[in-house]
């Protein structure tokens, strides 16, 4: 069985764009266990529920979670330990004017932490800032200085402890789990099985706020045959 | 602050809705750096004030002027209060502002989405786009995180080439730990 950590942020686009049924498909037949933190169960669904605008996307989130294809983790003391030594690292990580940069907040620390808790090596997440800081710290250095144009430093200790802390991880998107189901047959399931509907669910995807660029799905896509 | 509150104020009471609009994304990549709330929110009125007084509608009706001049107190409170560095008085004329930006917008405006709320958005996605986490973003602004990355999906933001592993590699990887 794999484990993949899910982050509120690929809940968001995989329900947005009505392709959360996916997670089924590949929880039934590749033995695929999806969890998520017990906050974004809450931020997802119990909070949202309440409200006209966002009910929806709601009901399709719990209606995951009653199905039993999206398990949500409770925040154990364990988490919420890590939840606060990441908060620390990532409070540390970079400083502009002497002055420390906070660039993530509880809600990606507590997935940091869950897949620390789970031990998995897998997470999905869709939004580009957690990514960046541990696949590629120097850029997000660069692309905050060219953007706030001060200088940035990087301390080199915190990307050393955030390294140790979640060890060898592989970041996914959603795009990658829609085009995963497309190759196992998955994604018919959901949508009939061509290059076109393909297309339409990565760039639904994009448009829901999932952070890949349009020349990424155009390089993907030339390599799919119809 | 107080000099940022008061070139605000200026700015508002000239209409030069440029200046607002300048000043909102310039506060909020500074709030963005400094994780400050405060500044996020003078950052979200003037982006409010930058779209209110773009809007004819508004500018022309009969209330707009008692509006306005309450509007300006509320800002020469908060710059008083920024003054005296008195962060609660700060925060609660900030929220009077936005308060009486609220009242003006539901009685007058077309849309279902105030423009407070659409504040909000529009300054956090700025936010994102200089670096901060979805979270983080949406916190520093107070907005909804779902709206915010759906405002996002529909900008270029993601389209900045930051990425060095592409949609094949992460697939191949995905590939291989499944299968």
């Amino acid at each position: 069985m794999t484990e993949i950590v899910v982050d509120s942020s690929s809940i968001i686009t995989l329900s947005n764009s009505c392709l959360i049924r996916i997670m089924k498909h590949l929880t039934d037949s590749k033995n695929i266990n999806f969890i998520i933190p017990e906050s974004v169960y809450l931020e997802s669904v119990k909070n949202p529920v309440k409200i006209k605008k966002y009910e929806l996307n709601a009901v399709r989130v719990r209606d995951a979670v009653e199905e039993g294809y999206l398990k949500v983790r409770k925040t154990t003391p364990g988490v919420r330990k890590s939840m606060a030594e990441m908060d620390k690292i990532a409070t540390d990580f970079c400083k502009s004017k002497g002055r420390p940069i906070k660039l993530i907040d509880l809600g990606e620390a507590e997935a940091l932490a869950l897949l620390k808790e789970t031990g998995s090596k897998t997470m999905m997440i869709d939004e580009r800032t957690t990514r960046m800081l541990i696949e590629n710290p120097e850029n997000i250095t660069r692309f905050l200085e060219r953007k706030h144009h001060t200088q940035i430093n990087l301390n080199q200790n915190a990307v050393r402890k955030l390294r140790e802390f979640v060890g060898e991880i592989n970041f996914i998107r959603s795009v990658e789990l829609i085009a995963f189901a497309y190759e196992t047959g998955d994604f018919a399931k959901e949508l009939h099985s061509s290059k076109q509907a393909l297309e339409a669910a990565l760039y639904g995807a994009k448009f829901s706020g999932c952070a890949v660029s349009f020349d990424e799905i155009k390089n993907y896509l030339r390599q799919v045959r119809n | 602050m107080p000099k940022r509150i008061e070139s605000l104020s200026k700015a508002f009471q000239s209409h030069k809705a440029y200046d607002l609009k300048k000043m909102g994304r310039d506060y909020v990549e500074d709030a963005a750096v400094d994780s400050d709330k405060d500044l996020a929110a003078i950052s979200v009125i003037a982006y409010c004030l930058y779209k209110m007084t773009t809007k004819n509608h508004i500018m022309n009706n009969p209330r707009w002027k008692i509006v306005s001049q309450t509007i300006t107190k509320k800002l020469n409170s908060a710059k008083i209060a920024a003054e005296k560095n008195n962060q609660n008085e700060l925060h609660t004329q900030l929220q009077n502002t936005i308060g009486e930006i609220e009242f003006i917008d539901n009685e007058l405006s077309n849309y279902a989405r105030n423009v407070y709320e659409k504040g909000k958005i529009k300054q956090a996605s700025t936010a994102y786009a200089s670096g901060l986490s979805l979270s983080q973003a949406a916190a520093l602004t107070d907005a909804n995180k779902r709206e915010l990355q759906e405002y996002i999906g529909a900008t270029r933001i993601h389209d900045e080439s930051l990425d060095k592993i592409e949609m094949q590699e992460r697939l191949e990887k995905l590939r291989r730990i499944i299968e």
